[in-house]
């Protein structure tokens, strides 16, 4: 789903990352581990855009598993989307047929003009653009809309914010107002400490209250993968549990992670499979347990 | 002595009203970009002159005058976001230092005051729209500026690209993260603070006979953007309160004969004052309190 490749990152003359390469397949989870300043916190920021990465590296997205009507929207629009589900009544259907190479100019404009012909080739051209897009061509901004939500380093929730505006901004691109206040309702089922405090601004929250709600306004978006880094800094050991509860849950309704985190062992216990890093390249990976129980992973980060 | 003391305070109400207007760009701008936008008073000059030049096509009457605020206001935002994209999108794009961004405001608004000073010599004399004693021009303003505030809090608290916004002025890459895009933000941001100087600038004609070229830089000049830093820089009920307290001691200052030639004086001891005892300001917080 997510490939990283030769992805390199420099702040200055300091190289964080050289060249790396790691594969995120679809619903998996994901754990970057290794020592502070290794480059875990750069890899996930050059994925959603926030540092410039140099030439030749690159962060190839594939969406072409999706097959539901969100994505049907996000990739051509609202009015585009209301005439091939009329057409074919369903997204799996529809992206099937635009998928394909055959001609559906008359079937979904019931004629077979120039303009049809070019407006079918433009949503074909669009598909492909979001299916098989390079993230580091895409503005930062934007990367939100591609399915990827960051929940970044130290929470930073924005304080001066009620938790529900916190929330709102997670959903800050999408449309349907109604659908959004669904899924508040949804998440508040979810957190229902963020609901005793949805109309307290959020710097007045405890460091795991904080923590929820930024996974939570990362929720909102509706992503297909989630940035999750260092989810446990400076949380009590039970609230540490309570958030790794919520990620697994999170993976099991369908959400791929990619998580960051100090706590190697607890992190490779519910990973699929892992990377090492060290001082900005990749130099061990495998399978959550396979990492669990190599003897130089052992020593170095799990303190035994 | 009492008379003199009203007439200044009457004064000082309307004139502070005006302030707090302007100097709500200053803080709004301030407060998203973290930059001192110093060309924000030429854009009182660019609304007087849009309102003198509507005015002498259309009239100037209470329906018209409507219209030409519309039209200052229209035509500031329109010049704010040119000069943000030419002038300072660039430098935040490249991430320079803020100082930069400080000396190419104050560039840009020498710029505009030059263009003002070639174009326009002489003094024109200020469209005649109402027809209101001193104590009712006073009353009109206060309820503008006012109706103003509520509107553009309003529109901040309660809106999605007004808590985008704030959202914004706290965290930029958070704000990216969730798909805002800052650049956007802050031009609308700019775009507000001039359509707000845009309307000062018509309510402030209103008050005074004639203008010229340099109404923006020299007549109005720096002290919106005293009273925002004396109200708190980057809070907008700081600069509400601010721009009255500001315009109230300059009018009761002006009023006496005594005191009305240390007026500027006066003024800025007491920023200097206000700064001792409160550095950030009245209502401002001081930024960096991250948890």
């Amino acid at each position: 789903m997510l490939k990283v490749e030769n992805l390199s990152v420099s702040y200055g003359k300091i190289k964080a990352i050289d060249k790396i390469n790691l594969e995120v397949n679809s619903g998996e989870i994901v754990v970057l581990i290794g020592a502070n300043g290794a480059g875990k916190t750069t890899t996930l920021k050059a994925i959603s855009g926030l540092v410039k990465c140099e030439v030749d590296s690159h962060i190839r997205l594939d969406l072409s598993m999706l097959t539901d009507k969100r994505t049907l929207n996000r990739f051509v629009g609202k009015k585009a989307t209301d005439l091939l589900l009329k057409v074919y009544h369903s997204s799996e259907v529809a992206f099937e047929k635009i998928n394909s190479n055959e001609d559906i100019t008359k079937e979904l404009f019931a004629k077979n003009s120039k303009l049809n012909q070019i407006k079918l080739k433009r949503i074909r051209k669009k598909y492909n653009y979001f299916v098989k897009a390079d993230l580091l061509k895409v503005k930062a901004h934007r990367i939100s809309s591609y399915g990827i939500a960051h929940v970044p380093e130290g929470r930073q929730v924005f304080a001066n914010l009620t938790v529900q505006e916190n929330l709102e901004m997670g959903a800050f691109k999408r449309h349907s107002r109604k659908k959004i206040t669904e899924d508040l309702e949804k998440i508040y089922e979810l957190f229902p400490r963020l609901k005793e405090r949805k109309k307290q601004k959020a710097g007045t929250l405890s460091g795991g209250e904080q923590q929820m709600l930024a996974i939570a306004r990362a929720m909102m978006s509706k992503p297909k993968i989630i940035l999750l880094d260092e989810p446990s800094m400076g949380l009590a050991p039970i609230i540490v549990k309570e958030v790794f509860e919520i990620i697994k849950k999170l993976n099991e309704s369908g959400i791929t992670i990619v998580l960051v985190e100090q706590n190697a062992k607890l992190a490779l216990s519910i990973a699929d499979r892992g990377y090492v890093l060290e001082t900005g390249k990749i130099i061990l990976s495998g399978t959550g347990e396979e990492l669990l129980n190599n003897e130089n992973v052992k020593k170095a980060y799990l303190g035994s | 002595m009492w008379n003199n003391l009203y007439n200044g305070l009457i004064n000082g109400l309307g004139m502070g009203s005006i302030y707090a207007l302007i100097a709500i760009g200053y803080t709004m701008v301030y407060g998203i970009a973290r930059m001192i936008n110093f060309a924000h008073g030429e854009f009182i000059t660019i609304g007087a002159f849009v309102s003198y030049g509507m005015a002498s096509l259309i009239g100037a009457n209470p329906i018209t005058m409507i219209i030409c605020i519309i039209a200052s206001m229209l035509i500031c935002a329109i010049v704010s976001i040119i000069t943000e994209k030419l002038a300072y999108y660039p430098l935040r794009k490249r991430n320079t230092k803020r100082i930069t961004a400080l000396i190419t405001a104050i560039g840009v608004s020498y710029i505009i005051y030059s263009l003002f000073n070639i174009q326009f010599q002489e003094i024109k004399s200020s469209p005649k729209f109402l027809n209101l004693s001193n104590t009712n021009l006073t009353i009109l303003t206060i309820v503008i500026t006012l109706v103003t505030v509520v509107l553009l809090t309003l529109f901040i608290n309660k809106t999605k690209f007004g808590k985008a916004m704030r959202a914004t002025s706290e965290n930029p890459s958070a704000a990216k993260l969730m798909g805002i895009n800052n650049d956007a933000m802050i031009t609308l941001t700019f775009a507000i603070g001039a359509a707000l100087a845009g309307l000062g600038a018509v309510v402030y004609c209103l008050r005074i006979p004639y203008f010229k070229f340099s109404v923006g830089s020299d007549a109005i000049g720096l002290i919106p953007f005293v009273a925002a830093v004396v109200g708190g820089i980057g809070s907008l009920p700081g600069a509400v309160i601010g721009g009255f307290i500001i315009g109230i001691i300059q009018q009761i200052s002006v009023a006496f004969p005594e005191t009305s030639p240390w007026t500027p004086a006066i003024l800025y001891s007491i920023l200097i004052l206000i700064l001792i005892i409160k550095p950030t300001g009245i209502l401002g917080k001081s930024i960096g309190e991250k948890v």
